[in-house]
């Protein structure tokens, strides 16, 4: 059995005529240049197209630009352009006051505290300690933090922010 | 051994004037394109036909080549290659997103003798049909690669040049697949012989 003559054997395939004719018909009346001039056609396409395409580009441009201007007006990062030293010497030159009201003690301890927190106030700050307040309910709440005898950093902050 | 006579660079015939038709073509006069229609379709259908094996899909897929080289037309470019490989080429792209979007529906294994018959080839003896029927199932078990190459050199008689256009490939690429898938070839048609003759 050869196979290439039995190949050279399909040379006398055919289509069927019908089908032929139908499909060239088909192709022809129904392809890319029947029903309107090409040009008219092809001139009307690239108008629209061109016109979405400037148009979108521009809203493209302005939104990036306007972005990019509103990001530096708002941005967080303007802050850090602030002269540190000068500011640091503006801090220092406050005569800040600042009274301690409030600080918690634990009831389970019953211990006076002095709070250490002259420690963090700056060298001109004068701190008033207002008398003690105990309370018998903030041992129940601050749990483990009862057992200190220095009031924690919390009380200390949340009197502060007071 | 036939091939072994055949002279392997045959110069595929081209249309008359197939250059200022396809110009024409691509200017969009229709008339220019029916010419190169009734020039390549019933090659571009044979081609089709083998690879895929049924009449109706053939014609389907061959009406879409067509119809893609229609409206496609305005971006040909002439390099130097025949019409046909842009058609092939076309042709070979839709019978690959015919099997990748469908699997073949056909278990080839199982097809009967009246699928085959039914394709339209003049053999009249049982014999012969029965081989043609054999060679048809061989040559679909082959490669894509090895089918087109296959297809193009023996049933179309494109040139060595003009497959390796057409698939892409260099002209010594496509020697060597033309070697190996009549080597396959043989070997399958070798191997189904055997067992029709056992069975």
């Amino acid at each position: 059995m050869e196979p290439i003559e039995l190949l050279k054997k399909f040379k006398n395939l055919e289509p069927d005529p019908d089908y032929t004719k139908r499909s060239r018909n088909l192709i022809l009346s129904n392809g890319r240049w029947a029903g309107f001039p090409v040009s008219m056609k092809e001139i009307t396409m690239g108008i629209f197209k061109s016109g979405w395409s400037i148009a979108l580009t521009a809203a493209m441009l302005l939104l990036a630009v306007g972005s990019f201007s509103a990001l530096k007006i708002f941005s967080p990062v303007r802050n850090s352009v602030v002269d540190i030293t000068g500011l640091k010497a503006e801090a220092e030159a406050i005569d800040a006051q600042i009274e301690l009201g409030n600080v918690v003690y634990t009831s389970a301890l019953g211990i006076e505290n002095k709070t250490s927190t002259t420690s963090i106030a700056s060298p001109k700050a004068t701190v008033k300690i207002s008398p003690p307040a105990k309370t018998e309910n903030i041992g129940q709440e601050s749990g483990e933090e009862g057992t200190s005898t220095e009031p924690t950093i919390d009380s200390v902050l949340d009197a502060l922010s007071q | 051994m036939a091939i072994s006579n055949r002279p392997l660079f045959i110069s595929f015939p081209m249309l008359d004037g197939e250059a200022k038709l396809v110009e024409s073509a691509v200017r969009g006069k229709a008339s220019a394109f029916g010419l190169l229609y009734d020039h390549y379709q019933p090659k571009i259908y044979r081609f089709i036909l083998i690879k895929i094996g049924r009449r109706e899909d053939a014609e389907d897929l061959t009406h879409q080549v067509f119809l893609n080289a229609w409206q496609s037309i305005s971006n040909y470019k002439d390099l130097g290659f025949p019409f046909s490989s842009w058609l092939y080429r076309i042709a070979r792209n839709q019978v690959i997103d015919k099997y990748r979007t469908k699997k073949r529906e056909i278990d080839i294994e199982k097809v009967e003798a009246e699928y085959f018959s039914d394709l339209g080839l003049n053999e009249e003896s049982i014999e012969g049909k029965i081989r043609i029927e054999l060679v048809m199932e061989a040559v679909k078990t082959l490669k894509q690669d090895y089918q087109d190459v296959l297809i193009m050199r023996f049933v179309e008689d494109l040139s060595i040049k003009e497959v390796a256009a057409t698939i892409e490939k260099t002209e010594g690429a496509v020697k060597l697949m033309q070697h190996r898938a009549v080597k396959e070839l043989k070997k399958i048609l070798e191997k189904k012989h055997g067992t029709n003759r056992t069975s």
